[in-house]
Order: structure tokens, then C-alpha cells, then sequence
């Protein structure tokens, strides 16, 4: 059988493009090109043995492409014809219709404020409005949601919803900079509200003091353009995206830790949503939060800028999105890197058959070790009050602090000693097993993982978990008792 | 990432342009023919096989119009050295679709048609089968 193949396929092939191979089926005769010519299995076979997707194969007219096919007697056809299909489609388009566009008007002030935008092609007056007709919610007011507020409101994003629920700490201030000196211990949206709304009055902020959950993620996205994570934990990034995945609103992730960025573009143009990546939250423990990790000043700015910038992009629809690609950030040598994501067919929310049809009841907290209770054997707990009250008393008490020096270094439990969790099964002989010891670690949390672990190789000494951490001890004992500090 | 370069005529990438114009709103396609070295030497225009009110936002070559052409091509002594597509109202960038049915080797010229009009034009290229991609771009 003559076999021809496209000049267009010939990267892969010898310049033979008509060829004479054995063979009555399709099937034998792929067999045979193979055989014959090795270099050509790469052309037509993907690294799962699959057809490669851009090739169609015809004998003579007739399409023999499908699988079904390929036990057909081709000895009464004059060819078999190896050829590329060409096709593609159109890149994501905006997320603003056209109509919402054209519902905004912009006035003198505004042509003047956002002239810099006005002075581009791909914006321009009609990108403006698309802006302005845009809703966007960002989770977190933290170090990534500082810029990525603040750039979106100073872009002109006509409704903006800043979710969080903590309060402004002094510790913040490091490179948390939407607020200021005086919104510590104000609610982080109300600051950021406050923050922004000096800068354009027009804007529409809604503010949410929650603290998310699968109850009320779905209200909190829904309606809803864009979403932009700027959390700092599993629990919030896994609740959005699964609200985000179900509702197909397009998702702008981005994460710091230490010296080191991710960001990525979710849920969008047929790419592929964080279960596609990362199906599952890490185990607990295994990765420190950014509040225990800590992280250069000015990584949530440089992380949180591309945020804000690949969010203005979706909403525009200009440019290249890093839909399908993960842009890392290394702020240490400074390196990005890009890399490839593919979108995972079998995604439990976004593949061919979800078995995820809802933000379901799953208990986040417990799988990201957030949750006080624990499923495995239980660990005896403590209650800051009862310690510091035996800490007065002058009972005999072991604390042992599990973190890392660097931890240490920004506060230190007084009277305690310090057995990283890496080396406890090490040196558990230093425990005594005639008194009490208190694990202490910065939320209650590694405390919980480090008695495990000592029991785990043998330890029988009465141990306690100091519930909540050092964080729930310090306002109680070492503000109150500052002679501790 | 590397940026290759891309040679054609202005002439030849008038008609592309041309064509992305006529096209709208839907979206043209053709293939780019020329000589071993990859450098285009004609256009050859080719109808855009996706049904009705889908061309607005994909396209598709019948694979044996692109075989006849092919056979064409080559008593002319040139060869299918890439393709060309039009993007109505969108970037000229390459969609996921886009890049899923790339073939190594073949040039990809995208062209961006915004309300009628020619607006930006780039070109892609793959090397090899796997997945890392190289662009090659020019204005």
C-alpha cells in the first residue's frame, strides 16, 4: 500500500513523502511505517501510544482517523494518506460583555484620572469602561492583597469586595501596606476600604469581615467577575477555588513564602483550576504558613502587582493570561520561571466527569490541620490561662518550644527549652517524665504533631499541647506580666 | 525563551492581513508555502471548514484541501512551511486550542482583526513534541 505523508509532519520524518509499506488494515500498516521507520512513530504516536491529536488518516477520501476503523480492508483503496488537521479557536475574550460596557459612561474627571489608560490601544476608552463595569473580589487584605487592592481600585474597577477577618496587627505593617500605623487592631477591610476610597471616591467597596467557609464561600464569590486569592492558607485557597471552579469564575492565584512567589490564572479559557494541580491540600504540618515561614518585605508587592495586572488583563481580554502556566518568582536571585499546567481531565471539579458538584461540607480545617480536635489519638491539651496560673504557682513544668530559631529569635517563651520538632525523637531523654511538659509552638498546631511524633517512637511522659499556641499566650501572659518577656 | 525570527514579505503579510479583514467576524485560515529554509514565498488561502456561527471563534483546514494543495505546491517547487489564522475582536496570541493542535516546525501567524480592522500580528513556533514551547515573534 502507497502511503503518503504531509510535508508538514516532516520534522518527524524522513523527506519520503510517498512511501510503499505492508499491510491490508490501517492498523497493520501503521505497524509496518513503524517497523520500517522508527523516527515516524514519534508523528504519529503520542507518549501513550495515542494517534497524536493534529493527525487525520484517510484512504483515499474516506476518514480512517477513529480507532474503530482501523481494522478495515483498505486493499481496495489506491493510498492511505497521513495528514495534518489544522484548527484551533479563539483566545478567552473579556469577561465584561459588551453590553455592561456599554452601560458605563466615563465623565471629564475620570477621562483625566485614567488618561494613562486611555492613551493605550488595547484599552482605551472602551477598555476603561470595561474596567469600570468590572466586580472583582480579592480574599485577604494581607501582603498580596495590599497591592492588589490598591492597583485595582487606582485602576478604576468599579466594584471592588475585599474579603478577610482579621485585624491589623503591628507585625502587618511590614509589608502589608494598605494600612497604616493607625488601623492596627481595626478590621483589615475596614482599613483597606478606608485606604482606597482616599484615592477614588467613585468606587463601589463592598467590605466582608468573614472568615470563609463552605457555607458562605458561594455568597461571597457569586455575581462576581474575577476572583483574586490573596489568602494565606490551604483551607481559603481550596473553598475559593471550588466556589470559583463550580460558578466557572476566572481565578488569579498567587502565594509567597520566604523569598519565593507563585501566580497563576485559573478556571479560565478551558485551563485548568487548582485541583488540577494540587487535587488535595497539603498533609498538616507539612507546610509552614507564611505567618510562620515569614517572607521578605516586598514579595507580596512584586507577586501581588502581577496579580492585579493579570486580573486587569481578563477583564480587558488584551494580552496573554498565564491560563495553563505557573509564573514562580525567586526573590532571592532573581529568577521567574514559567512552567507548564495542564488542565487534568479527571479534575474532581473541572475534569469530564466532576464527582465535586458543590462546595462541599468536606472538613477543610481538619485536613489542613487547622482544627483543634483531632481524628487520631487524642492529644492532651492546656488552655493558656491554666498554664500561665501553674507558671505563677511555681509547679514543676517542663516547656518545651518546638519552633525554629528564627521564631524564637522574635519571641521567646521564657523558662522554656528549645527542641525543634526534627530532633525530638532524638532527644527525648531530656524530657522528664516525672513532670509535666508543655509543647509550646506559634498557633498550637506543630505542638499537636510533635507529641504525636514522640509518642510515635516510644515517649510515655505526660505530655500537653499548648492550645492556640504562643500566639493565644501572649496577649494574656506576656502583656499582662510583662516581666516574662 | 528563546525568540526565533520570522521572515516574510510585507507584501505577502498585506494579503494576510487582507484576508483577516474580509474574513470578519469570522476567522480566516491558509497555509504559508515556501522554500526548505522555512521562508514563505506565497500564500495559499484556504476555506475555514468549522460550521456556521463557530468560525467566529475557530477554524479548521479540510486535511485533503490541504493534501491538494500540497501536490500543487510542489510542481511550483515549494512546500508547507506553516499556517496562518485570524482572530476577530481577540489578541493575537495563540489560544489553548490553538496550541494543542500545533505541529513542530510549522510556523503559526496569528493575526488579531479588531472590529473589522488589522491590529497586531505575531508568530509561533514549536520545536518538538513535548510540551515546552518557543515563540517566535515579530511586528
Amino acid at each position: 500500500m502507497k502511503i503518503y505523508i504531509s510535508g508538514a509532519l516532516k520534522s518527524f520524518c524522513s523527506r519520503n513523502a510517498e512511501i510503499d509499506i505492508q499491510g491490508i488494515t490501517l492498523r497493520e500498516i501503521l505497524k509496518s511505517l513503524v517497523d520500517e521507520y522508527p523516527e515516524s512513530a514519534k508523528v504519529v504516536f503520542d507518549g501513550e501510544g495515542k494517534l497524536r491529536t493534529f493527525i487525520r488518516v484517510y484512504a483515499d477520501e474516506d476518514d480512517k482517523t477513529d480507532e474503530t476503523r482501523w481494522d478495515d480492508d483498505l486493499s481496495s483503496y489506491s493510498k492511505v494518506f497521513l495528514l495534518p488537521l489544522i484548527a484551533g479557536g479563539a483566545p478567552a475574550k473579556s469577561v465584561i460583555s459588551d453590553e455592561r460596557r456599554k452601560d458605563q459612561v466615563l465623565d471629564d474627571e475620570e477621562i483625566e484620572r485614567f488618561s494613562n489608560h486611555l492613551l493605550l490601544r488595547e484599552i482605551g476608552v472602551k477598555g476603561q469602561k470595561k474596567i469600570k463595569a468590572a466586580r472583582i473580589v480579592v480574599v485577604g487584605a494581607g501582603a498580596l492583597g495590599s497591592p492588589v487592592i490598591q492597583y485595582l481600585a487606582a485602576a478604576g474597577v468599579g466594584t471592588l469586595k475585599i474579603v478577610d477577618f482579621d485585624e491589623v496587627q503591628l507585625k502587618n505593617l511590614q509589608c502589608q501596606v494598605i494600612h497604616g500605623l493607625r488601623d492596627v487592631k481595626r478590621p483589615k477591610v475596614a482599613s483597606a476600604r478606608d485606604s482606597i476610597r482616599s484615592v477614588n471616591r467613585k468606587l463601589n467597596v463592598v467590605a466582608e469581615n468573614v472568615k470563609l467557609d463552605a457555607e458562605n464561600v458561594g455568597s461571597v464569590v457569586e455575581g462576581y467577575d474575577l476572583v483574586v486569592d490573596c489568602s494565606d492558607n490551604y483551607k481559603a485557597r481550596y473553598l475559593i477555588n471550588d466556589a470559583c471552579a463550580l460558578r466557572r469564575i476566572p481565578l488569579v492565584f498567587g502565594a509567597i513564602y520566604q523569598y519565593e512567589g507563585i501566580v497563576t490564572t485559573l478556571n479560565c479559557d478551558g485551563g485548568p483550576c487548582l485541583r488540577c494541580l494540587f487535587p488535595n491540600p497539603p498533609e498538616p504540618g507539612l507546610v509552614p504558613t507564611c505567618a510562620e515561614g515569614g517572607s521578605i518585605s516586598p514579595l507580596g508587592g512584586i507577586v501581588g502587582a502581577i496579580q492585579a495586572n493579570e486580573a486587569l488583563k481578563l477583564i480587558l481580554g488584551i494580552g496573554e493570561a498565564l491560563v495553563g502556566k505557573i509564573l514562580r518568582i525567586d526573590a532571592l536571585n532573581l529568577k521567574f520561571n514559567l512552567f507548564n499546567a495542564a488542565k487534568n481531565e479527571n479534575c474532581p471539579i473541572c475534569g469530564f466527569a466532576p464527582s465535586i458538584q458543590e462546595v462541599e461540607d468536606f472538613d477543610y480545617e481538619e485536613f489542613c490541620g487547622l482544627k483543634q480536635e483531632e481524628e487520631e489519638e487524642p492529644v492532651e491539651r492546656i488552655t493558656p490561662e491554666d498554664l500561665a496560673a501553674r507558671i505563677e504557682n511555681g509547679d514543676p513544668l517542663t516547656i518545651v518550644d518546638v519552633r525554629e530559631p528564627h521564631e524564637r529569635a522574635i519571641l521567646r517563651f521564657p523558662g522554656a527549652i528549645a527542641i525543634p520538632i526534627g530532633q525530638l525523637a532524638r532527644r527525648q531523654n531530656e524530657l522528664s517524665h516525672d513532670r509535666d511538659v508543655v509543647f509550646v509552638c506559634q498557633h498550637g498546631q506543630r505542638s499537636v504533631f510533635a507529641i504525636r511524633t514522640l509518642r510515635e517512637v516510644g515517649y510515655q511522659g505526660p505530655a500537653y499541647s499548648l492550645l492556640g499556641g504562643i500566639e493565644a499566650m501572649k496577649d494574656l501572659v506576656f502583656t499582662s506580666e510583662g516581666g516574662m518577656l | 525563551m528563546n525568540h526565533g525570527s520570522f521572515a516574510i514579505e510585507d507584501a505577502l503579510l498585506t494579503q494576510i492581513l487582507e484576508a483577516a479583514e474580509k474574513a470578519y467576524p469570522f476567522e480566516c485560515c491558509g497555509i504559508l508555502l515556501g522554500s526548505d529554509d522555512g521562508a514563505v514565498k506565497e500564500i495559499k488561502e484556504v476555506r475555514n471548514v468549522v460550521s456556521g456561527e463557530k468560525q467566529r471563534v475557530g477554524f479548521s483546514i479540510d486535511p485533503l484541501e490541504l493534501y491538494r494543495c500540497e501536490t500543487e505546491a510542489k510542481k511550483r517547487n515549494v512546500q508547507i512551511v506553516g499556517f496562518y489564522h485570524s482572530h476577530p475582536d481577540a489578541p493575537a496570541r495563540l489560544s489553548n486550542e490553538d496550541i494543542k493542535g500545533m505541529i513542530p516546525d510549522m510556523t503559526y501567524v496569528v493575526v488579531s482583526a479588531l472590529n473589522g480592522k488589522r491590529s497586531e500580528v505575531n508568530a509561533y513556533k514549536i520545536k518538538t513534541c513535548d510540551k515546552r514551547r518557543q515563540t517566535c515573534q515579530f511586528t
